[in-house]
């Protein structure tokens, strides 16, 4: 990658514009200096911060250097994902079509209400699904009604404290009902999304530091988001992290030994979750290249939207708002 | 469960124990080691890991301070701490205490004994103490025993006393809750010598455990530095001359490879791995030799070698590491400094491990500095696969009587 001048997403004014026309002269001297250019590629970054114009200004320039690939940089800092869509959508628009698109640090995000949803089986203990970004309250009604049916609720508030949310009622016997409730720990149920939808919006690589290091904190990734297994709630679940997951870490071993390894002081835990996680950012990826491949990714997009947020209207205005520029309807 | 000697040399056992385990079909070499494990895992590595190193022993050591306070989630569970933990091929063995982490004393009474985990602390009476091996169901388990004598420096004889007594007593009724569940008596119990420093009682603990129908014995006590070891290795010649020869006898405490080796010449048989851990938590690597018969050009390289590292070793400092507060001793180089930054070569020339195979000093260096957890897993890897590689030269030194050579051997590279 050239060395640029990056800006935090959130500083305005002058700098940001400084920071563009810099990235833009230092690229130049990156290829003016690069000896080795048919054994490395050197990769362009799109500056320009969350203003429009100067990132269609940065784009211009940059797609007049003939560089092996372009990324888009500046956009992994404390945006609102409204405008963070925005900027990648303008970016990949005017990027070539036939040269990679690396949008640089997806995934990272600050501030989202977490919401928690359980599946609670009226037979059953409840389950915790994954943490997952939700929009507004529920009835407390719905609420009292769930404890008649036995499950023990006095464990959730315990460990969450109070619960409200829209409650989904099953429609016959077996049928799990659903609702979600505030979580208190901090996460970012929004990362695979920002994959999917960044795939959408036409970014062909990214990276991130958020799925080891939420598994260095004890945070295992699932289709429904993510479960944190230092709770309380999994001591006792016997099952693996995910049971369609084909890693060495669901392969052996149970959520109640991770639970009681991540209490302990050795580093094996974090090791068993770093695995499980790439592996299932690996595995999504897969998907996504073969829900394109077979000509069915809008499909693909709302089955992903509905096992995260439990429908998939129900995913974050963002997303359906990005989703929506590029064709892809949700629901 | 059998064990057969091959031969008896000065004192040394070498042989095999067959019919081990749940099925009966696996088989310990002796003179040997236990896998050390944390919580159920070896430290640092998961399955994949830690089957990429040789010779990892065939019985896995687990300890009550690390799993007493998961006992609901086992009764739960129902099917034992071997699955439990993912490790169903191997064999298990449970003590009481984890080596590496002293117990507190004060805690043992006449009823129940303490251990410590994370969590705090977790007391348990007899009946306390077989429920949790019950919902364990480990193939051995170290009877529950008054160790505290170990933990104090003065200790009264009458206190002496008293650990022989509560041990046998607890022996006892471990022995009597042991018929009365079929489950328990899937496990072999090894019983545990006592008595300190204090000839009179050591045998007379040795004696009395070797009445009653153990599978094994733990030789509790002699774990210390190496001036307290060799001070109490005549009570040790002593104590294992009064136990059977065809049951095993295991050692708590004694992991150094000097050590190692002087309480195998004075009839021990098992011994636990937490050396290498310990030189893991350091940021260390095992480098000491253990081939007694290299080739001439070989054993001068390796001179060369060991006299710069004497050099360096003139000022040995107290290394403050997670837990150990412990020095660093010779058998081992301190990847740390800096003059391996630009060190290209295998932590051992000639090792067979994953880390020597396919990676250098300068990169594990690096790791160190970065604060890396892959550091502890590299050195995790050579670390225990050096020394499961000791312990088989040890075998093969006594099977060609080469064991004087290996001694010597050993015994030059020991500050």
């Amino acid at each position: 990658m050239q060395l640029d001048d990056v800006v935090s997403s959130t500083v305005t004014g002058p700098r940001v514009e400084e920071a563009m026309y810099r990235s833009i002269r230092w690229l130049d001297r990156c290829i003016a200096a690069h000896q080795r250019p048919d054994k490395q590629n050197l990769f362009a970054i799109i500056q320009g911060g969350l203003d429009a114009d100067l990132r269609a200004t940065c784009l211009e320039e940059m797609t007049k250097r003939d560089v092996p690939g372009f990324a888009i940089g500046g956009l992994s800092g404390g945006e609102s994902k409204s405008q963070f869509w925005r900027m990648v959508a303008l970016s990949t628009s005017r990027l070539p079509k036939d040269k990679p698109r690396y949008l640089m640090g997806v995934g990272y995000v600050v501030d989202r209400e977490a919401r928690a949803l359980w599946e609670v089986d009226s037979w059953g203990p409840p389950t915790l699904l994954g943490e997952v970004a939700f929009g507004g309250n529920g009835h407390r009604s719905d609420l009292r009604r769930l404890g008649r049916h036995g499950c023990p609720l006095g464990a959730i508030l315990r460990e969450y404290g109070p619960v409200w949310g829209s409650v989904r009622v099953g429609r016959g016997p077996g049928k799990p009902l659903r609702f979600s409730a505030p979580s208190r720990h901090g996460c970012n149920p929004s990362y695979a999304t920002d994959l999917v939808v960044c795939v959408a919006l036409g970014c062909d690589m990214f990276d991130c530091v958020f799925p080891t290091r939420t598994a260095r904190f004890g945070s295992a990734l699932v289709p429904t988001g993510n479960l944190q297994l230092r709770k309380k709630v999994f001591e006792k679940d016997f099952g693996p992290i995910d049971p369609e997951c084909t890693c060495p870490t669901c392969q052996k071993h149970s959520r109640a030994f991770l639970h009681a390894l991540l209490h302990s002081d050795n580093t094996a835990a974090l090791h068993h979750l770093t695995v499980h996680n790439i592996a299932y950012q690996l595995q999504l990826m897969s998907a996504v290249r073969t829900s394109i491949v077979e000509k069915r990714f809008p499909d693909f997009v709302r089955d992903f939207m509905g096992a995260m947020y439990g429908d998939p209207t129900l995913c974050p205005t963002w997303a359906t708002d990005a989703l929506a520029s590029v064709g892809i309807t949700l629901g | 469960m059998k064990l057969s000697l091959t031969k008896v040399v000065n004192g040394c056992r070498l042989g095999k124990i067959k019919n081990l385990g749940k099925t009966g079909d696996h088989t310990m070499d002796i003179p040997g080691c236990l896998l050390y494990t944390k919580t159920g895992s070896a430290p640092h590595l998961t399955h994949h890991t830690l089957h990429n190193i040789h010779r990892v022993p065939a019985m896995a050591q687990l300890t009550l301070s690390s799993l007493a306070e998961h006992h609901e989630v086992l009764t739960e569970y129902k099917e034992g701490v071997g699955k439990f933990i993912g490790m169903p091929e191997s064999l298990l063995y449970c003590s009481l205490h984890d080596p590496v982490s002293p117990c507190p004393a004060g805690y043992v009474t006449n009823k129940s004994v303490s251990v410590w985990s994370v969590a705090g602390r977790v007391e348990m009476t007899v009946s306390k103490f077989m429920a949790i091996q019950k919902a364990l169901q480990p193939d051995w388990f170290q009877c529950l025993s008054d160790g505290e004598v170990s933990c104090k420096e003065a200790t009264s004889i009458k206190r002496v006393r008293k650990s022989v007594d509560r041990s046998l007593l607890f022996l006892d009724n471990c022995l009597r809750l042991q018929e009365e569940s079929e489950v328990l008596q899937k496990s072999v119990i090894i019983g545990v010598i006592e008595g300190g420093d204090v000839m009179e009682e050591r045998l007379r603990s040795a004696r009395e455990t070797a009445k009653r129908p153990v599978g094994g014995f733990l030789l509790d006590g002699f774990q210390g530095n190496p001036t307290t070891l060799e001070t109490r290795l005549r009570l040790l010649s002593s104590v294992t001359a009064e136990l059977p020869e065809d049951k095993p006898r295991l050692i708590s405490g004694v992991s150094r490879p000097d050590e190692v080796l002087e309480c195998i010449e004075r009839g021990v048989d098992l011994f636990e791995s937490f050396f290498p851990y310990q030189v893991t938590e350091r940021g260390c690597a095992l480098t000491f030799s253990f081939d007694y018969q290299p080739n001439p050009e070989e054993t001068l390289l390796q001179q060369n070698g060991t006299q710069e590292e004497i050099k360096c070793m003139d000022q040995i400092k107290k290394i403050e590491t997670t837990g150990c507060n412990q020095e660093i001793t010779s058998f081992e180089i301190n990847l740390k400094e800096k003059k391996y930054q630009e060190d290209f070569n295998p932590l051992v020339r000639g090792c067979s491990c994953y880390c020597c195979k396919n990676h250098t000093r300068a990169y594990i260096h690096h790791l160190l500095v970065t604060n890396e957890l892959l550091a502890g897993v590299l050195l995790m890897m050579h670390n225990f696969e050096h020394y499961f590689g000791f312990f088989h030269y040890i075998r093969e030194a006594l099977k060609s009587d080469k064991l004087a050579q290996l001694k010597e051997l050993i015994h030059r590279q020991a500050s």
